[in-house]
């Protein structure tokens, strides 16, 4: 399978915290979501694959054979928007595409225009417009996304896209992420990090989950499904099932957590319940054996 | 490996969303507009304390207030532009670090930031020296004046070039206006000094230039090595 993205030992030094190394894939045609608690990361990650902030080790891998992300080319390629203050809080719309018209040799003005009609942001050719800053965050957010999808980039690299966005408009931009890769089927990507993944699941192909500074499980969701089990049970059982389960929490009366598909006969014979984990049950428990394994 | 085709102004405007003769533009109309708006303010107090126009007006020329407000106002312009920054954790600074031609297209964008500043201290010093020649008001040395003011606030450029070395933003912003305003007030005085000889006037201004291009170079070479790449 050809990679988008094929990350070799990144690492990041800060005086408080260290990312890596980071060995993860981000396979070409899908989307895949980085997901991680607050702190994990995901940010620093996502600031060095787009050139924003420099790395001190490793190396990342672009499309197969690129790997200077100061080549205009590559800049070319790839749509990235960070969480908040993607632009001067000043600009208008009208502003946003004059700079990214220039900023980018991809910049299609029709397309921006419409997708500003599509998320209710009015016309960027109007006269008299709102700025930024007197836009709501999911708005902004909206604007954001409109500038980055209105390029024709080959891979889509947005930092926590879903935060500000009420429900509605989060089913709206996993709409986005099908229609972008189904343009180009299988020539485009998207990464993407989230903390809070159930509203995106159904955008997600891949998954990369992220904990303190290091990938600690990643893989397609499908095979994440298979390779990991939802187990519920009696609160009675739960000590003895707890030695088979990557994570577990309960109260006085049943407990449910996280396992390996593969201890399922076992934990089977503590009378406990086995079902497919959803994307947001699974990072539940991944999430909370980092943290437990960390402490 | 970039291919940065990028104009200077083309750089300036994705950075600020107007290209640099527009933005030359508004610094220049601003700054007069500023100094238009403190000379009348001074003026109506002093038509209020004399009670004639003429008497107001040679209260005013007479004593080098012009020529304070002159170098107060046009300083002002260069410190507020002059401090703009682009860092990463500002609006819009993880959005400049990814368009195309990366460090090269920062650098073209403060070369047309210096461009205008420049363009527009001119234009204020114009202003100032029409008002003089049309008699609206007088500055003690006339056209001397307009050099000493002028030479001493593209000395103050590059000092603000150099500021950028202090790394904590409050201290820069706090020592920034006092740094343009001690330069700026030899270019007030000396003039007196000197009796109106543009001549050192004019070796100031010939030493500002080179000064301002040195500290431009090294105020990027610093933001690359301790911002950009970080």
């Amino acid at each position: 399978m050809n990679n988008a993205i094929e990350i070799n030992g990144i690492t990041k030094k800060y005086k408080d915290f260290m990312l890596g190394e980071v060995h993860a894939s981000v396979p070409c045609g899908f989307a895949t979501a980085l997901i991680g608690a607050n702190g994990a990361g995901k940010t620093t990650l996502i600031d060095i694959l787009c050139g924003v902030t420099g790395k001190t080790s490793g190396e990342a891998v672009y499309f197969g054979n690129m790997t200077d992300i100061d080549n205009d080319n590559l800049r070319n390629r790839i749509g990235y928007c960070s969480s908040a203050n993607f632009f001067p809080l000043e600009w208008t719309l009208k502003k946003v595409a004059d700079s990214v018209e220039l900023g980018f040799d991809n910049f299609n003005r029709q397309r921006f225009s419409e997708l500003c009609k599509r998320f209710k942001l009015g016309d960027p050719a109007e006269k008299k417009q709102k700025k930024l800053v007197q836009l709501s965050d999911g708005n902004k957010m909206r604007a954001y996304l409109a500038s980055v999808l209105a390029r024709d980039t080959e891979l889509l690299v947005l930092d926590e896209p879903a935060s500000s966005l009420d429900p509605l408009a989060r089913d709206m931009l996993c709409d986005l992420f099908r229609e972008y890769l189904s343009e180009r089927d299988g020539e485009r990507s998207i990464l993407f990090s989230t903390h809070n993944i159930a509203d995106m699941e159904y955008a997600t192909d891949y998954a990369v989950f992220m904990a303190n500074g290091k990938v600690i499980e990643q893989g397609f969701v499908e095979d994440l499904k298979e390779k990991y089990i939802l187990v519920h049970g009696d609160a009675e059982n739960a000590d003895k099932a707890r030695p088979f389960m990557i994570s577990c929490s309960g109260g006085r009366t049943s407990f449910e957590g996280i396992a390996l598909a593969e201890n399922a006969g076992m934990l089977s014979t503590f009378d406990t319940a086995v079902e497919t984990p959803t994307l947001q049950q699974l990072s539940v428990g991944i999430l909370r054996k980092a943290e437990e394994d960390d402490q | 490996m970039t291919n940065n085709t990028l104009t200077l102004s083309q750089a300036h405007k994705i950075y600020t969303g107007d290209g640099m003769g527009l933005h030359a533009l508004k610094l220049g109309i601003g700054g007069i507009l500023m100094y238009s708006a403190t000379i009348s303010a001074f003026f109506i107090v002093m038509l209020m304390s004399q009670g004639s126009v003429s008497e107001a007006r040679n209260e005013l020329s007479g004593t080098g207030f012009i020529n304070t407000f002159l170098a107060i106002d046009a300083g002002i312009i260069l410190m507020i532009t002059g401090l703009m920054h682009y860092d990463r954790q500002l609006p819009g600074g993880k959005y400049f670090r990814t368009v195309k031609g990366g460090f090269d297209t920062y650098r073209k964008m403060k070369n047309a930031s210096l461009i205008a500043r420049v363009t527009a201290l001119i234009a204020i010093l114009i202003f100032g020296a029409f008002s003089h020649l049309l008699g609206v008001f007088k500055l003690s040395y006339g056209i001397s004046d307009i050099i000493y003011i002028g030479a001493f606030l593209l000395l103050s450029i590059g000092e603000v070039n150099f500021m950028n070395y202090i790394k904590n933003p409050a201290l820069r912003g706090f020592l920034t206006p006092f740094i343009i305003f001690a330069t700026g007030l030899p270019g007030v005085i000396l003039p007196n000094v000197f009796d109106g000889n543009i001549y050192i006037g004019l070796a100031v201004a010939a030493v500002a230039v080179p000064f301002i291009l040195i500290s431009q170079k090294a105020m990027l070479s610093d933001y690359k090595k301790n911002k950009w790449n970080q």
